[in-house]
């Protein structure tokens, strides 16, 4: 007689296995619950560090929203009565969900404004698991929209809290004229339309995301100066990371604009215009400034001049030639075609890189006021 | 036929076709020896127990019987047939872990948690595919040593142990390809510097134009393994598809391949016979007298299954209960975490690579124990197995054996580059990655609230945070790094069920000027640290 103990043995460990993997079964949907809470739980907490080290300071420290807009609000986050979808996205016409427009704008950004594309896509610096990540955290407002959080003290002096000033919208001035090289337009167009003011400061203390700027100038030069403004990647800051700087600054600037902007950079005390609020005009929608607004001028001219798309100037009402050699006519349908679905015609000599997002990010009056405006360049 | 079986009668026809069955089952043991078999009986004559090692495939590889020196547990602990058993393992989980997994950057990390969050049993396969690995590199590596210790690499089985050293370093490698594979924070950065290691492999003298003709760079040869493995400069989706592929295909074809080296040179020189019981210089493993065999059925054949499923029995609950391996936060190209270490197993190449020279101590000596590890059955010429004639080799082997231990002690992240000392304190009580004691306290203990260390004092009974803020305090006042220093831990609500926890120290830097720390975590109430370790 062998083998009897070891087969008893055998047996016990068999039955042990078996008992084990059956006290593992009762658990499994108890600790797949557990592990997707703990993953939910991860995606905020890498969301909430993105949120306060780069969108807080457009945003808000509670997303109140300050030079962009409220993100912590009923409007964005919670479904209109009788809706699946919030007011917000409803008024944009937006299709797709909640988190489909967070991420789609966090990664493409809002051509125009002062809101970059944060997107690896889009050139920017986030990979998608991090604008999940904070688009995630931003959702997660929605248990409680519009309440401020806690306080936020950015550093807390030794033996007590120090309270954080809160970053004010700086107002607009009056513009200078556009055409003549001067500290004052740098100023305006620092503070304002090119939105540098969002992310640079004289001052290092108030610890914005981009670099600070005291005599820049002085220690850079000019030409360093210039190539950052027109190729932010080319050279990066210390300590900043690549690809948050809008890359669109040499379209969207002239010359003279650029040169004014050094110059006041070079020195701020010789800006002598005063900063005044200009309120919004409000009215019917001009075509143009939508077409500012929404970037287009950053690939097309009004000219004939040749850029990244075709020019504008002379198009309506005439012929296209496209990729394939076929030909077509320059009407309302065809531009409200290339708006919305840039893809479906290329034109020849030229490459599909458009947006093809601008019908969610435009209303439909606002692609007809850019049609209208179109029709006028003919 | 028929005729004969019907004139036994219907009974007599289903049992002779029961029997039938029975021997195509068992490869021609008849069901009245098998039951004699599983009762310990000695066999019929001729012996019906040899059949099956030529007819059936699985067992002809096994030899009928064994002297029963060798199959004494101490002889060769079954070593090899465990590291057999867990590359089984190994393939069986992996098999079904590479069901949910994709090897591309964009989903490698989303399918772990998916695997982890959403397939039953999807943590215990991992877990035991893991735990696996790292026993299988362990009980290789012991195979090795036992097979050193018994003398057993002499003639004739030299072959064998070179083969044998090939699957060790395969094993070794197998381990550290599946590294990469769930694309987190440790497995980038552990592969990275393995990789790295890579790269400081010389241009030998006078090959330099190939590079100059080819790359643009005389110094090439680094460059290129590295290429070669990553696929890129850096490791992105081109590395982790080698990777994966040397993981899941390559690695696994080299080990399939040698291991029937290995094991037809095993079956085919016998397992060599404890070296007292043979004279010196002799080999006697298949010489083996009547009375000294022990048959693999079903004698030996229910050892290794009773050990086996021990093994087994002890794998499964271990990884159920026990081990955890962990997922870290995705890979972040731009971030590295502030100990990054190699897997264990290459410990002692980190420690060697703190003596110096990267070129010399990371590749050179590296490459000249590989080569002697290879060589030493050529190298060592004395005919004897036993102990006592081989002082010397056995001083060598053990000397050898407490420097990889020495080396790997030292390659320890305890030995790593330390950061300065502040980060090092809040890394202590928030690390980047995994728990540490602040997220051990349930969320909603961590009382919202400015605690200075200058002035904290806490109330008796201590709450765990409160227990956490005193360590903390201690800590801080006696590093000997932080001179004068203080902490402040700031609690404050960040957002629903979200909570900031910022940590601050002041101090007296070396220069004598005051010099301050600062790092902010976010803590969410449903990522439940806490629970999940403290069950």
């Amino acid at each position: 007689m062998y083998g009897v103990s070891r087969l008893v043995i055998a047996t016990m460990a068999l039955v042990g296995t078996f008992v084990v993997v059956l006290l593992t079964a009762a658990q499994e949907p108890a600790r797949m619950e557990r592990y997707a809470a703990n993953f939910h739980g991860r995606e905020i907490e890498v969301g909430a560090q993105l949120y306060f080290e780069a969108c807080a300071t457009c945003h808000g420290q509670h997303g109140e929203g300050l030079v962009g807009p409220a993100l912590n609000s009923a409007d964005l986050l919670v479904p209109a009565p009788g809706q699946t979808r919030p007011p917000r996205l409803l008024a944009k016409n937006y299709a797709g969900d909640l988190r489909s427009y967070l991420e789609g704008t966090i990664t493409y950004g809002r051509p125009g404004t002062v809101m970059p594309a944060w997107g690896q896509a889009a050139g920017g610096p986030y990979r998608p698991d991090q604008v999940s990540a904070l688009a995630t955290f931003i959702m997660n407002w929605s248990l409680d929209p519009g309440k401020q959080w806690g306080g936020a003290p950015e550093r807390v002096a030794i033996g007590g809290v120090e309270p954080v000033p809160v970053v004010a919208a700086v107002p607009m001035a009056t513009p200078p004229p556009r055409d003549v090289r001067s500290a004052d337009l740098g100023k305006y167009l620092f503070n304002g339309p090119a939105g540098c003011s969002e992310c640079h400061t004289f001052d290092i203390a108030t610890g914005k995301t981009g670099p600070d700027l005291t005599n820049i100038v002085q220690n850079k030069g000019r030409d360093y100066v210039r190539s950052s403004i027109v190729n932010p990647n080319g050279m990066v800051a210390p300590d900043h990371a690549p690809g948050i700087m809008p890359q669109t600054f040499a379209f969207a600037l002239t010359d003279i604009e650029l040169e004014s902007i050094i110059d006041y950079l070079e020195n701020p005390a010789a800006a002598t215009m005063t900063m005044a609020a200009t309120p919004t005009p409000a009215g019917p929608l001009d075509g143009k400034q939508v077409a500012q607004n929404a970037g287009c001028f950053a690939c097309h001219s009004v000219d004939g001049s040749p850029m990244v798309g075709p020019t504008w100037q002379g198009l309506f009402g005439h012929e296209v030639e496209l990729e394939d050699g076929s030909k077509v006519v320059a009407d309302e349908a065809y531009l409200h075609e290339s708006i919305v679905n840039p893809g479906a015609k290329i034109v020849k000599g030229y490459q599909n890189l458009m947006p093809a997002n601008y019908e969610q990010l435009l209303t439909p009056e606002q692609i007809t006021a850019i049609i209208e405006y179109i029709k006028l360049l003919h | 036929m028929v005729g004969q079986d019907i004139s036994r009668g219907l009974r007599g026809y289903l049992g002779a076709k029961a029997d039938s069955v029975f021997e195509r089952i068992t490869a021609g043991i008849p069901w009245r020896d098998f039951r004699k078999m599983l009762r310990g009986d000695p066999p019929d004559r001729p012996n019906p127990r040899l059949k099956p090692h030529s007819e059936s495939f699985w067992l002809h590889i096994k030899p009928t019987y064994y002297h029963e020196s060798v199959t004494r547990f101490t002889h060769t602990f079954r070593l090899g047939l465990l590291s057999t058993y867990l590359f089984v393992v190994e393939l069986i989980t992996g098999l079904i872990l590479m069901i949910w997994y994709a090897p591309t950057p964009e989903r490698a990390y989303a399918d772990m948690v998916r695997l982890l969050s959403n397939v039953p049993f999807g943590q215990l396969m991992r877990d035991i595919h893991r735990l696996g690995a790292e026993a299988m590199v362990i009980v290789v590596v012991l195979h090795m040593f036992r097979t050193f210790l018994t003398g057993s690499y002499k003639k004739p089985r030299q072959f064998t142990w070179l083969t044998g050293v090939v699957l060790l370093i395969a094993t070794l490698f197998l381990s550290f390809s599946g590294y990469l594979l769930p694309w987190d924070q440790l497995a980038f950065w552990a592969v990275t510097i393995g990789t790295s290691m890579a790269e400081a492999s010389p241009t030998p003298p006078g090959a330099g134009w190939i590079g100059t003709a080819l790359f643009g760079t005389s110094d090439w040869v680094g460059q290129f393994i590295n290429l070669l493995l990553r696929g890129a400069p850096d490791i992105g989706a081109g590395g982790l598809l080698r990777f994966y592929l040397l993981h899941v295909i390559f690695l696994p074809l080299v080990v399939i391949f040698f291991f029937f080296f290995h094991y037809y040179k095993v079956v085919h020189f016998g397992i060599s016979l404890p070296a007292r019981e043979e004279e010196v210089g002799q080999d006697t493993a298949n010489r083996v007298p009547a009375d000294k065999r022990r048959y693999y059925l079903m004698d030996v054949a229910i050892d290794e299954i009773a050990l086996l499923s021990v093994v087994t029995f002890v794998l499964v609950a271990a990884a159920a209960f026990f081990y955890d391996a962990k997922l870290e936060h995705i890979a972040n190209p731009l971030k590295t975490p502030l100990h990054t270490t190699a897997p264990w197993y290459f410990y002692w190449l980190q420690g060697l690579l703190k003596i110096g020279d990267k070129v010399f101590w990371g590749l050179i000596v590296p490459g000249i124990l590989i080569f002697l590890t290879f060589a030493l059955p050529y190298l060592d010429y004395n005919p004897s197995r036993r102990g006592k004639d081989r002082r010397y080799a056995l001083a060598a082997g053990f000397l050898f054996a407490a420097w990889i231990v020495v080396l790997s002690f030292m390659g320890l992240p305890l030995y790593a580059v330390q950061s300065p000392p502040a980060e090092e304190v809040v890394q202590e009580f928030m690390p980047e990655e995994g728990v540490g004691p602040i997220r051990e306290i349930p969320w909603s203990e961590l009382e919202i609230g400015v605690y200075d260390t200058r002035t904290f004092q806490g109330s008796v009974p201590y709450s765990e945070l409160e227990r956490v803020i005193l360590e903390f305090k201690e800590r801080i006042a006696h590093d000997p790094g932080l001179p004068d220093g203080s902490g402040i831990i700031t609690i404050e609500a960040a957002g629903p069920g979200l909570k900031r926890i910022k940590f601050q120290i002041d101090y007296t830097d070396v220069d004598g000027k005051p010099a301050q720390f600062i790092k902010t975590f976010y803590l969410h109430e449903s990522s439940l640290y806490w629970e999940q370790f403290t069950f």
